[in-house]
């Protein structure tokens, strides 16, 4: 129900641009001023988000601890799962954005049997969800970096040396980029999992389907502008100078396929900020990751910290019991004849 | 109890698979069983005058009966509570905006593992409060509602609140999981400080606490009986070991205070661990003294408020400066330090007296350079150093009848990360040790189902259900390699283990790691020994 | 062939028929991932379940070991207890069985004319059914010995103490 009523949220917009741009002929609006705004929602939205969360303060270090603490000079320290200093922290925070570390981390335990038919455990790792997600986010990266080339002129000679190791492959004309079949296999497989996996799909919202169908969309779009309408990419990337240069001439012999994509990129940038896509920005923030494991070492400040709540005094424990502790033997502050 | 069904609903129940329910949807079940009882008045009220702000609308109450005697305004106050923690805590507002639900948690829970109920899957129970969030505070979530998983509050999900936010040990193990270390353990902590404001609570939390704060301890029990309590356990020492200890209580100028928790000197079988410190601080001559004062180390301030834990915590300072102690020595507890690790100078630091310092191991010279700033040492660290520099005279065959294995306590694993020093310790005190298997063990070690506050009798069978992971690999190892011992550094895993054992891996015996070094120490100028801390004769004795 | 030797020659599948039927008295959702998993150790019950039904099965056919019976029976009884289910609830895994069997063999037993033999082999699953009927009560036992022994333990030493007061109250009316 909820993947169904996302899907058509979808192919709402796909609609939208098709008859926007191409029955209604508003092609400026699709090409110059729908994209630019979106963009402009997109940063500022971001941005606003970021400081929205950077101004509440961290109060505690809650560090999630994932090995060995610095402890005993003779016990070695986990430094990357437990970090204790700022150097190790970043290295935990590395492997964390870039490889996906803490999903990797996923194993299970299964009851296996050896030849004479004993049962052994054994150890499989569960890192279907792990491979999908690096597949689909490093596929979304290259494509996304593959694109500036379409923004710049002369094209810089690292994307111009991206776009040629994508497509290395060779097969097909236009030759096919190797970053389009990551995605595309990504985006599915994790799509197939929200679908397959019963306890997946029982958390699973519109905000979890629409982004995955928008992103699918986008994706199908372009390699359909690429790979079968084969549209002029020399008019596109004048589309695109007019926006990165704001010269904005009016686009000519451009498929409608164009718009489609381009639109359907303009509402993922602005619900970008306002959904779960904002992990983006947020998994750096994350306090019980980018945090070392050390206040036991050196102080920690927060900043709302009410000096005004004190434990309840000596004094006053003293007071409630002075004379069962006199008759103890309990050494006492004042003895029973001083209080009295 | 469990209601009585007919038997041709019983038939539909099996025969019928009932219709997916979105989850928001399902009924609250608050049949008795699935709660612990409410906090009673009189601890409500005294915690309200000691820590203003905290708690509210103490009342006598039954969560089974439809009315909770909520305040009129109950809503607003915890929209507003809502709203004010999303302000004070990052963690707070950033786990409420960035989870994928990619489901990589939804089976690391134990209560999920054991129960099957989807809403203690990590993710849920934290969608139980995001649900509220997008409702009340994002504009999408108000207009789009239960589509975007919004909805506002009312006096269901109150409920729905008090039913699975306390069905959550804060272990953080799906905390470990998670691509954005989102950590569940936060949110329930959030989702309990409001559920405090009005009102909506649990006795087996607030008593402790509001114990602990008038007598030092969780039990209340006053200094006097506090004192008779260690002499038992020094008369039954002198019974073990022929040798009277001197224990001192609230005296001052010795270089050491130690805490450990209250547990261990009033519970069967902490008393054991107990006694195993106070023999091996006798062995090593430790300048130390106990205080009846602060005797607690434990803190379930930490299961209710941080303006509450705090106000516990700052006892440990005052105490350590009144007596004029260097620094603090700590004993076996789980939670206890996550808060002395987490939070403890954050919070009271400014509390610490210019007499205090990093604290050194005064038999072998250790600076202990990991303690620098709170100057307070766990006592597996401190008995790790003592073995490796070869300073605790030890005589393994005391415990060689034992085959034991370790259990991680939640807290000690992913709030601190205190795997091997336990483990070189028991090494070096029994000589069969078996771990139980890798995915349920160090930073993944599954909860003994009664932590935060949650090891009260009444609700058993969540417990138990909850224990299943645990007694499972338990069993493995017990079916195995003949385990008969769980060692542990946690007074709630002594107390609750033993059910959890008893119910899933019948025959082991729950020890704290210092019973162990107890029975192994021999002291200068005791007795040959005849039986174990727990006066069972020791192995080869037993004919006598 | 009788129905004890195609039990026989199709037990497995028949153990996984009847763990399928057993998680079908457990929530939709919950069914859905116990099924796919059999870990031991991330998936307890769905293992216990399995594990269960496939060591039942030859028990009942061979019907001469009750002890093995009560084992296996125990493992998955020990769990019902303890999950939110009535009483009946919790012990009607044993009836299912039941079902399965009519299922899969009357048609073609009374077709035969054998059904006798499936009602001779349904006094075992009753006895079955006793049998677990005693397990869950000591489960249940179990649990109420639990809490008070944790309370007793919890208090141990304040017992002793409150004992040496009495002690104490004790000698001093003597005097």
């Amino acid at each position: 129900m909820k993947a169904i009523f996302s899907l058509l949220m979808v192919l709402a917009l796909v609609v939208i641009a098709t008859v926007g741009a191409g029955a209604a002929k508003m092609q400026t609006i699709f090409a110059y001023c729908i994209p630019g705004t979106a963009f402009v929602i997109f940063l500022v939205g971001f941005v606003c988000k970021i400081i929205s969360w950077a101004k509440s303060p961290v109060p505690f270090r809650i560090p999630t601890t994932g090995g060995q603490q610095q402890s005993l000079d003779w016990i070695p320290q986990n430094k990357w799962d437990n970090p204790s200093t700022g150097p190790q922290t970043f290295m935990r925070m590395v492997l964390e954005v870039l490889t996906f570390r803490s999903l990797f981390r996923n194993t299970k335990v299964v009851l296996k049997h050896d030849d004479g038919k004993n049962p052994i455990v054994a150890y499989v790792s569960a890192k279907w969800l792990w491979l999908f997600a690096i597949l689909f986010h490093y596929g979304f990266l290259i494509v996304a970096v593959r694109h500036l080339r379409l923004f710049l002129q002369p094209v810089p000679a690292p994307l111009a040396f991206l776009d040629w190791s994508d497509s290395v492959l060779q097969i097909l004309t236009p030759a096919i980029y190797i970053s389009d079949l990551l995605l595309l296999t990504g985006l599915t497989m994790l799509l197939a999992r929200r679908f397959i996996d019963a306890k997946v799909r029982y958390i699973s919202l519109v905000n979890d389907y629409f982004p995955l169908f928008l992103i699918l969309a986008i994706a199908l779009s372009g390699v359909y502008m690429r790979y079968i309408v084969k549209v002029d990419v020399m008019s596109i990337k004048d589309v695109a100078m007019g926006l990165a240069t704001f010269n904005f001439k009016v686009p000519a012999g451009v498929d409608v396929s164009f718009f489609v994509h381009i639109f359907l990129v303009s509402t993922l940038l602005v619900y970008f900020p306002f959904s779960k896509l904002m992990h983006m920005g947020g998994v750096f923030l994350s306090p019980t990751r980018n945090m070392p494991n050390d206040t036991r070492m050196v102080h920690y400040e927060n900043v709302w910290n009410n000096p005004a709540i004190k434990p309840h005094s000596y004094e006053a424990y003293e007071d409630d019991f002075r004379e069962p502790m006199f008759e103890a033997g309990l050494p006492l502050d004042k003895s029973p004849e001083d209080a009295a | 109890m469990a209601k009585i069904i007919k038997p041709d609903e019983m038939l539909k129940s099996i025969n019928y698979a009932p219709p997916a329910t979105d989850w928001m949807d399902l009924p609250n079940d608050l049949s008795p069983g699935r709660w612990a009882y409410p906090a009673k008045l009189e601890k409500v009220e005294y915690l309200m005058h000691e820590v203003p702000g905290v708690f509210g609308n103490p009342r006598t109450w039954n969560p089974a009966d439809p009315d909770w005697q909520l305040p009129s305004n109950w809503k607003e106050i915890v929209v507003n509570g809502f709203r004010e923690r999303l302000d004070k805590y990052r963690s707070l507002k950033l786990f409420m905006d960035i989870c994928v639900r990619c489901g990589a948690c939804a089976d690391k829970c134990h209560y999920f593992i054991g129960s099957g109920d989807p809403k203690n899957m990590p993710v849920l129970r934290a969608e139980l409060m995001r649900s509220i969030y997008r409702g009340e505070f994002t504009l999408a979530g108000k207009i789009l509602g239960k589509l975007t998983g919004a909805r506002v509050m009312e006096e269901d999900v109150l409920k729905e609140w008090f039913l699975y936010f306390y069905q959550c040990t804060e272990c953080r193990r799906c905390s470990l999981f998670c691509p954005y270390g989102i950590d569940t353990a936060e949110v329930t902590m959030m989702a309990r400080e409001l559920l405090h404001l009005v009102g909506v609570n649990i006795n087996w939390i607030l008593e402790p606490v509001a114990n602990c704060t008038r007598t030092g301890n969780h039990l209340g029990i006053q200094p006097h009986a506090f004192k008779d309590i260690v002499e038992f356990m020094v008369d039954d020492i002198e019974t073990i070991t022929g040798k009277r200890l001197n224990v001192p209580l609230n005296e001052k100028g010795h270089e050491v205070l130690f805490i450990t928790p209250s547990g261990d000197v009033f519970a069967d079988p902490g008393i054991y661990t107990f006694m195993g410190y106070l023999i091996m601080f006798d062995a090593i001559g430790l300048d130390y003294t106990l205080s009846t004062y602060a005797s607690e180390g434990g803190n379930f301030g930490l299961f209710t408020h941080s303006d509450m834990m705090k106000a516990i915590n700052g006892k440990m300072y005052s105490e350590a400066n009144r007596l004029g102690a260097k620094w603090i020595l700590g004993g076996e507890c789980g939670h206890m330090w996550r808060v002395v690790n987490q939070y403890m100078d954050t919070m009271n630091g400014n509390l610490q007296g210019p007499q205090m310092q990093t604290p050194v191991n005064p038999i072998t010279g250790t600076v202990f350079k990991n303690a620098a700033q709170t100057k307070m040492v766990h006592i597996a660290e401190f008995t790790a150093d003592l073995i490796k520099h070869g300073k605790l005279n030890l005589d393994k065959s005391r415990n060689s009848d034992i085959i034991a294995t370790w259990h991680d306590s939640c807290n000690t694993a992913r709030a601190m990360g205190m795997f091997d020093e336990p483990r070189y310790v028991l090494n070096s005190v029994v000589d069969n040790f078996h771990e139980m298997p890798e995915s349920t063990i160090r930073e993944q070690t599954f909860c003994c189902a009664g932590g935060s506050g949650l090891n009260t009798d009444e609700i058993m069978e969540i417990r138990m259900r909850g224990g299943l992971p645990r007694g499972n690999a338990l069993k493995h190892v017990v079916d195995k390699h003949g385990v008969n011992t769980m060692a542990c550094v946690c007074a709630i895993d002594r107390a609750t283990l033993i059910p959890l054992a008893d119910y899933w891996a019948p025959g082991v015996k729950i020890t704290g790691l210092h019973e162990l070094v107890g029975n192994a120490i021999i002291l200068d100028g005791e007795e040959e020994r005849t039986m174990n801390l727990r006066q069972e004769p020791l192995p080869g004795m037993e004919e006598e | 062939m009788g129905l004890i030797e195609e039990m026989a020659a199709r037990s497995e599948e028949l153990a996984q028929k009847w763990a399928d039927l057993i998680l079908g008295t457990y929530p939709v959702e919950t069914q859905a991932v116990w099924r796919n998993n059999r870990d031991q150790f991330s998936n307890p019950v769905g293992h216990s379940i399995l594990t269960a039904t496939s060591e039942l099965i030859p028990l009942l056919l061979s019907w001469n070991d009750a002890e093995a019976v009560a084992k296996a029976l125990d493992k998955l009884v020990k769990i019902r207890a303890v999950q939110d289910f009535s009483p009946s609830q919790a012990l009607s895994f044993v009836f299912v069985l039941k079902k399965l069997l009519r299922q899969e063999f009357v048609a073609q037993l009374s077709s035969k004319g054998e059904l006798e033999e499936l009602m001779r082999f349904e006094t075992r699953v009753d006895n079955l059914a006793v049998i677990a009927f005693d397990l869950y009560v000591a489960s249940r036992d179990q649990i109420a010995r639990m809490r008070v022994e944790e309370v007793k333990r919890a208090h141990t030493n304040i017992v002793r103490r409150a004992n040496l007061m009495k002690a104490d109250v004790a000698a001093h009316k003597a005097d």
